[in-house]
């Protein structure tokens, strides 16, 4: 509310609305977008496309995480990958991804390769915080590997996994709308964005933004909350 | 076949842990290794399961067992509950039926029938530490380790523990190597006593225990006599 207020104010000084819309013809703007024929089959689009990249990524971070954390010769060919990913620019990933791949695919690849070292850390860090004594355990009675993944291991991965996730989840929305921003696929937020913008639409602009906002904050805060549905912190 | 441990000697590094060790563990017996505190005594149980390799001397009988193990802690997983915890170490037995029957056998025997769905996480130390006395006579093992699983409870608990773990081990009579450095403990449960010296340990003592294990009542006469004994082995 404060921060409506603040905009509100600075519209008022700077008085342009091409420059900085005010708060009401931000909402009017996102009030005829939500109500406009295209407008869910963009978001969706748009979600398919972060939901597909997230997930992938968080599956291949995931297995070559544990793998990362139990090996270390895995663990030193994959420090330097991440370290090069997580400081190439994302418009330089973007930029290369458009010569490489399809405008559709540009935006899911762009994801996956942002969201891939926040979570693949996470679970390296998960692994070396592993209980050793209870890997000792399962060992002396002889239970099997899979059965050591599957309830020792992944379990004890799960809130490094949740927080991991949650954060990759705010930047995956950051990542896929820039992507989308300049790959321009056919239906998408980041479309309607870079159209907003060369028609100097800017309240359309800002419309964009807000959903961008809440798509973000929303799926955000399910991946938080997925952390106290775990049955044995509900109990203990 | 019983384990035999013929003048074994353990060096870590330039660190001499065990000196000239020989030692019969009885099969169907429970065998009391008694000594200082860090004198060594879990490096023999990790002699028996092989987690520990000796420099000289020679191990007997210790190959194609099924070890279960008691340990200082609990070390259940605390992701799964007290049924599913003894369900994780029967991985070896094929028929579910089988698997379902264990574990409300040796629950009922513990008095934790009511309590098998619960999580660790709610358990009072002690219940825990019967959960785990449970899942190491679930186990399908013929020998049972014990690595000082009384020590971090009160004496009235340790002794209904006690008492819970010799009636249930007289119903199976599997082969037990308890090492511990209370003489309570070691008089109250040893068919045999080993008594272990400072580090580098030796064998300053050893002897059977034939008096009926109802007799042994800290006070009485026969309890009084082996009391002296190890404390002479144990002062000098």
């Amino acid at each position: 509310m404060v921060l409506i207020l603040i905009w509100k104010l600075i519209s008022l000084f700077v008085g342009s609305e091409i420059i900085l819309p005010s708060p009401e013809s931000a909402f009017r703007a996102l009030f005829r977008l939500i109500m406009e024929e295209g407008f869910l089959k963009t978001v969706l689009f748009t979600l398919k496309r972060g939901v597909t990249g997230f997930l992938l990524s968080a599956a291949a971070a995931l297995i070559i995480g544990i793998a990362a954390g139990e090996n270390r010769f895995v663990f030193i060919l994959l420090k330097p990958l991440l370290t090069v990913i997580k400081t190439v620019p994302v418009l330089s990933i973007v930029l290369l991804a458009i010569i490489w791949l399809t405008t559709e695919n540009v935006p899911v690849f762009v994801c996956f390769l942002v969201v891939f070292p926040i979570i693949s850390g996470n679970v390296i860090e998960g692994i070396k915080n592993i209980d050793p004594h209870l890997l000792e355990m399962a060992d002396i009675y002889r239970v099997s590997k899979i059965k050591i993944i599957f309830q020792i291991y992944i379990p004890s991965l799960i809130p490094y996994l949740l927080a991991g996730l949650s954060t990759a989840a705010g930047v995956t929305w950051k990542a896929v709308i820039a992507a989308e921003v300049i790959s321009m696929p056919r239906s998408a937020i980041g479309t309607g964005m870079q159209f907003a913008q060369i028609q100097l639409n800017t309240a359309d602009l800002f419309a964009w933004t807000i959903v961008a906002i809440i798509i973000s904050s929303v799926s955000e805060s399910i991946l938080l909350m997925l952390q106290y549905f775990l049955p044995w912190r509900r109990q203990s | 076949m019983s384990l035999n441990l013929h003048n074994i000697s353990v060096n870590f590094g330039n660190l001499s842990v065990l000196k000239d060790v020989s030692m019969k563990f009885e099969t169907g017996a429970i065998s009391v290794v008694l000594g200082p505190s860090g004198c060594g005594k879990t490096t023999i149980l990790n002699l028996l399961t092989s987690m520990v390799k000796a420099q000289t001397g020679k191990l007997e009988g210790v190959g194609g067992h099924n070890f279960s193990y008691l340990f200082q802690e609990p070390r259940l997983l605390p992701w799964l509950t007290v049924k599913s915890n003894l369900k994780f170490v029967l991985g070896e037995i094929e028929s579910k039926e089988k698997r379902e029957q264990l574990c409300s056998r040796f629950l009922e025997m513990t008095d934790l029938s009511d309590f098998s769905d619960w999580y660790p996480g709610k358990l009072s130390g002690g219940m825990k530490q019967r959960v785990a006395i449970a899942r190491a006579f679930a186990h399908p093992s013929d020998i049972i380790l014990m690595d000082e699983p009384f020590q971090a409870l009160d004496l009235k608990l340790k002794l209904s523990l006690i008492n819970q773990f010799i009636s249930l081990w007289k119903g199976e009579k599997r082969t037990v190597v308890l090492v511990t450095h209370d003489i309570h403990e070691a008089i109250t449960l040893a068919d045999k006593i080993f008594v272990l010296s400072e580090k580098p340990a030796s064998i300053v003592d050893s002897f059977n225990i034939e008096e009926p294990r109802e007799r042994r009542i800290p006070g009485s006469s026969e309890y009084l006599k082996i009391e002296s004994r190890l404390f002479r082995d144990l002062i000098e």
